[in-house]
C-alpha cells in the first residue's frame, strides 16, 4: 500500500459523480434548445444557449479530481459565470414558459455545481483535504445520498419525457373548446363548447362514426377468426411449409405499406369492393394478420403440451381441446390481439383514404383529415373530433390494461 | 380383465430415432410395474404409446385383451398422472376433478349424482376436503400432486399411467408421497404403470420392474430379483447404491484377472471360464484377515451411519460399503491402509457383456 488506504482512492463524493453524469445531460438539452432557438430565430437565446453548452461542457472538463485544487477554483468560476449568464438572461427577455425552461437548464445545473463546490463533503474533498476516516464516513454518506440524487434526475428526465408525449394532447384538447379556429393561444384563456356541438350535432360525424365502428369490429372479428386457428396451427402442428409460411408471414410485415397500396387499389376495383366496408375489413384484416399471428403463436406455445394431453386422456375431441383448454387459457392473447385489431383498424389513413372516395363510406380518419384542407380551415372541429373519436381508445386501453400487459409478458416469465 | 400386453411395439420417430426396440412385455391386472431406466431410454415412450398420446411404428399393445393401436387417447379408459401434473390451471379443483367424468361418452357417460359421489370419495381419500373450491396455483406442490392423482383416478381407469410423478417434490415430501401411492394401490388394486429413472422409487413402489435401455427391454422382475440376480452388467450397475463394482477381466481355472488384479472366485462361479465381466455389490465386500486380495483405501466418505470406501488394487477402483450395525465392510478401516479384501462372496456374479 502507498499509505493512502482503498477508502481514499476510491471515495468520490455522491455530488461530484451526479455532476459527472448529469453536466452532460444538461449539456445536450442545451444543445437541443440551440435547434430550437435556431428554429425560432432568436439570436439572443441562440447566443445564450450556446454559451450555456459550453460552460456546461467545460465545468464537466474541469470537475475536481480531489488531488488539484486549482480545478475546484477554476470549476467555481465557470459555474458562478453560468449562473450570472443564466439569471442576466432570465431578467432581460419576456418570460414564455419556453424561456424560462430553456433559461432553468443552464441556471440550475451551474447553480447547484456552485453550491456542492462551495460547501459540505464534495468541497472539502475537492480541495485536496479527504484523509482516510473522511473517505469512510464519505463512502457511507454515499449509499444514502446517491440513491436519492439518482432518483430525483431519473425523475427529471421522465417528466422531460412524459410533456413530450403529453404537451400535443393539452394542446389540441384546449383548442377544441377554445372558440373560433385558431392554432394560437394560451392554454385555457377561454372556453366554449361550440366545437363538439357543431360537431356532434351534424349528420357527417355520425355516418363516419358508423363507418368506422362496422370497419373496426368487423375487422376484429374476420382477424381474430382467421388469427387464431392459424396460430394454434403454426404453434402445435409440424406441417409441411411451416417454417416458410411463417417466414413470409414476417417478410409481408417488412414492407412499409404504400408498396402494396396500388394492387390492393387494383385488387378491390376489380371486385366492386371500393367504397364499401367489407373491402376495408379485408384488406385490415389482412395486413394485421401476420402480427396477430406471430402474438397468438407465441402464447399457445407457452401453453403446455401435458394439458393438452391430459385433456385427450380426459376423453376430449381435438376441437373440444382447443376450445375447452387452450382458449381460455389464451384469452389475455385474444384479448391483445382484438384490440390491436381493433386499434389499427380504427385508425388507419391511408387505405380508407384511396379505397373511398365519397364522403358517405369516409372513416372518421379520413372525415377528420377532409375538415383541414378544405377552405377556412376548421382546427376547432377538428380537435373536437380528434378528441371524440380518441375516447373509445382511451377507454378501452384502460378496460384491457390487465389483460394486455398479461398478454404482453406472456411468454416472457412462465409460471 | 385390465392386464396390459406390449407385443413387438417399436416406435420409430420421423428423424429415425429409435426410441423403442420390439418391447415384449406383460402387465397383469392389479399389477404395480415401474419402467425403469435413464433418461432418454424409450421409458416414457412407452408410456406414451401405451397413453395413446403417440403413434406406434410397429407391434401391438392390448389393453385387457384388446388391440389399442387404433384407439384415441380418450377412449382407452386410462388415467394418467403427468410429471408436470397438468392440472387445468383455469379450472377450480372440483371442475379439475369432474372434467374428465364430464367428457365421458356413449356407454361410458356418467350421471350426476355419480359424479358427486366419485369426487367425493377421492376428496376424501386424498384429503382434498379443502381444496375444492381453490385454482390449482394456490395448493402446495404436495396438494397439487393428489389432484392430479385424483383426477385419473375418478375415472375408474382400467390402468394408471405415472409419469415421473414424484421428480417435481422436494425430497421429504417425495418420501410421503412415495408412501401414499403404495397406499392407495394397495386400496383400489387398480394396474398400474409407473415411469422413473429413480432406482429407489421403483424398488420400493413395484411389484416388478421393466429396466429398459437403449430401447431395449434389459430385465422385467420382481425388485429383488432384479437386485439379487440381475441380468446383464447394465442391470447391476443402474440398481443400487452405491452401484455394483463391476470388473472386467477373464476367468480361467477358479481365479479372475484383469490386468494387475487377480482374485480367487467364490464356488459357484468357479466353473468360469474365459472372458467376462465380474459383478459384486459394495455392501458384499469382506475383509479378511488372511488370503483375499491386497488393497488399498483410497478416500473414505463418511455418512454416519454408513460409510463408503473407495478401495484400490492394480489400477482397478471398487467401493465397499461398512454400516455400524454390521453390515458390509467388517471394520472401520482407516484412510491409506492395506486391507486384505475377499471378492469371493457367495452373491457375486459374472456377466457375459
Amino acid at each position: 500500500m502507498n499509505g493512502q488506504g482503498i477508502a481514499v482512492r476510491w471515495y468520490v463524493p455522491a455530488e461530484i459523480q451526479v455532476l459527472r453524469v448529469w453536466l452532460p445531460v444538461a449539456a445536450l438539452i442545451n444543445a437541443f434548445i440551440v435547434g430550437a432557438e435556431v428554429l425560432r430565430a432568436r439570436e439572443h437565446g441562440m447566443l445564450l444557449s450556446v454559451a450555456g453548452l459550453a460552460a456546461l461542457l467545460l465545468l464537466r472538463a474541469l470537475l475536481p479530481d480531489g488531488r488539484l485544487p486549482w480545478k475546484r477554483t477554476a470549476a467555481l468560476a465557470l459555474a458562478a459565470a453560468g449562473v450570472l449568464a443564466g439569471l442576466w438572461s432570465l431578467f432581460a427577455i419576456e418570460l414564455s414558459f419556453f424561456n424560462f425552461w430553456s433559461n432553468t437548464w443552464l441556471v440550475f445545473p451551474a447553480g447547484i455545481a456552485l453550491y456542492w463546490l462551495s460547501v459540505g463533503p464534495a468541497a472539502s474533498w475537492a480541495s485536496g483535504a479527504s484523509d482516510s476516516a473522511a473517505a469512510e464516513s464519505g463512502l457511507a454518506r454515499n449509499k444514502q445520498v446517491l440513491p436519492r440524487l439518482e432518483s430525483f434526475g431519473l425523475h427529471t428526465l421522465l417528466l422531460h419525457a412524459i410533456a413530450v408525449v403529453i404537451v400535443p394532447v393539452i394542446w389540441i384538447i384546449d383548442i377544441s373548446f377554445s372558440p373560433g379556429n385558431v392554432l394560437g393561444g394560451a392554454i385555457g384563456d377561454a372556453f366554449t363548447l361550440e366545437h363538439y356541438e357543431s360537431m356532434l350535432g351534424g349528420s357527417q360525424f355520425w355516418l363516419w362514426t358508423r363507418n368506422s365502428v362496422i370497419v373496426a369490429i368487423g375487422t376484429t372479428i374476420v382477424g381474430l377468426l382467421l388469427a387464431i386457428p392459424a396460430g394454434y396451427a403454426f404453434s402445435r402442428y409440424d406441417f409441411a411449409g411451416r417454417k416458410g409460411s411463417m417466414f413470409v408471414f414476417m417478410l409481408v410485415q417488412m414492407f412499409p405499406g404504400a408498396i402494396i397500396l396500388v394492387p390492393y387499389f387494383m385488387v378491390m376495383k376489380t371486385l366492386g369492393l371500393l367504397n364499401t366496408s367489407i373491402g376495408l375489413i379485408i384488406a385490415y384484416s389482412v395486413t394485421a394478420l401476420p402480427l396477430c399471428v406471430w402474438m397468438l403463436k407465441g402464447f399457445f406455445d407457452s401453453v403446455p403440451r401435458a394439458l393438452e394431453e391430459a385433456a385427450l386422456l380426459d376423453g376430449c375431441t381435438q376441437v373440444e381441446v382447443f376450445y375447452r383448454i387452450v382458449l381460455p387459457l389464451s384469452l389475455p392473447a385474444v384479448a391483445m390481439t382484438a384490440l390491436f385489431s381493433f386499434l389499427a383498424a380504427w385508425n388507419e389513413f391511408v387505405l380508407a383514404l384511396v379505397f373511398n372516395t365519397s364522403n358517405e363510406s369516409y372513416t372518421l380518419p379520413v372525415g377528420l383529415a377532409s375538415l383541414i384542407p378544405t377552405v377556412g380551415q376548421q382546427w376547432g372541429d377538428f380537435a373536437a373530433a380528434s378528441v371524440v373519436v380518441s375516447i373509445p381508445v382511451v377507454i378501452m386501453f384502460i378496460a384491457f390494461q390487465r389483460a394486455l400487459i398479461q398478454g404482453l409478458s406472456a411468454g416472457a416469465v412462465k409460471g | 380383465m385390465s392386464d396390459v400386453e406390449f407385443s413387438k411395439t417399436t416406435k420409430i420417430y420421423d428423424d429415425g430415432t429409435h426410441a423403442l426396440d420390439s418391447l415384449e412385455l406383460k402387465i397383469n391386472e392389479g399389477e404395480f410395474l415401474a419402467l425403469l431406466g435413464p433418461s432418454g431410454c424409450g421409458k416414457s415412450t412407452a408410456l406414451r404409446l401405451l397413453a395413446g398420446l403417440e403413434d406406434i411404428t410397429s407391434g401391438e399393445i392390448r389393453i385387457g385383451g384388446e388391440r389399442v393401436n387404433d384407439l384415441p387417447a380418450g377412449a382407452r379408459g386410462l388415467g394418467m398422472v403427468f410429471q408436470s401434473y397438468a392440472l387445468y390451471p383455469h379450472m377450480s379443483v372440483r371442475d379439475n376433478l369432474e372434467f374428465g367424468l364430464r367428457r365421458a361418452k356413449g356407454g361410458m357417460r356418467v350421471d350426476e349424482a355419480e359424479i358427486a359421489r366419485r369426487v367425493d370419495e377421492a376428496t376424501e381419500m386424498l384429503d382434498l376436503g379443502m381444496a375444492l373450491g381453490k385454482k390449482p396455483k394456490d395448493l402446495s406442490g404436495g396438494q397439487q400432486q393428489r389432484v392430479a392423482i385424483g383426477r385419473a383416478l375418478v375415472r375408474r381407469p382400467k390402468v394408471l399411467l405415472m409419469d415421473e410423478p414424484l421428480s417435481n417434490l422436494d425430497a421429504k415430501l417425495r418420501n410421503r408421497m412415495r408412501f401414499e401411492i403404495r397406499r392407495l394401490h394397495e386400496m383400489h388394486g387398480t394396474t398400474t404403470v409407473y415411469v422413473t429413472h429413480d432406482q429407489i422409487e421403483a424398488m420400493t413402489l413395484a411389484d416388478r420392474i421393466a429396466i429398459i435401455a437403449d430401447g431395449k427391454l434389459q430385465q422385467h422382475a420382481k425388485p429383488l430379483d432384479a437386485y439379487n440376480q440381475p441380468a446383464n452388467s447394465f442391470v447391476g450397475s443402474f440398481l443400487g447404491t452405491p452401484a455394483m463394482n463391476l470388473v472386467e477381466g477373464e476367468a480361467h481355472n477358479g481365479v479372475f484377472r484383469a490386468g494387475d488384479l487377480s482374485f480367487d472366485l467364490p464356488e459357484h462361479l468357479a466353473g468360469w471360464q474365459g472372458p467376462g465381466i465380474f459383478g459384486v455389490r459394495p455392501e458384499d465386500v469382506r475383509i479378511v484377515d488372511s488370503g483375499g486380495t491386497r488393497f488399498r483405501v483410497g478416500g473414505v466418505e463418511r455418512l454416519g451411519g454408513e460409510a463408503i470406501y473407495h478401495l484400490e488394487a492394480g489400477g482397478h477402483w471398487i467401493k465397499a460399503l461398512w454400516h455400524r450395525s454390521g453390515g458390509g465392510l467388517s471394520s472401520a478401516a482407516e484412510d491409506h491402509a492395506e486391507l486384505n479384501v475377499s471378492l469371493a462372496v457367495p452373491t457375486a456374479v459374472i456377466f457375459e457383456d
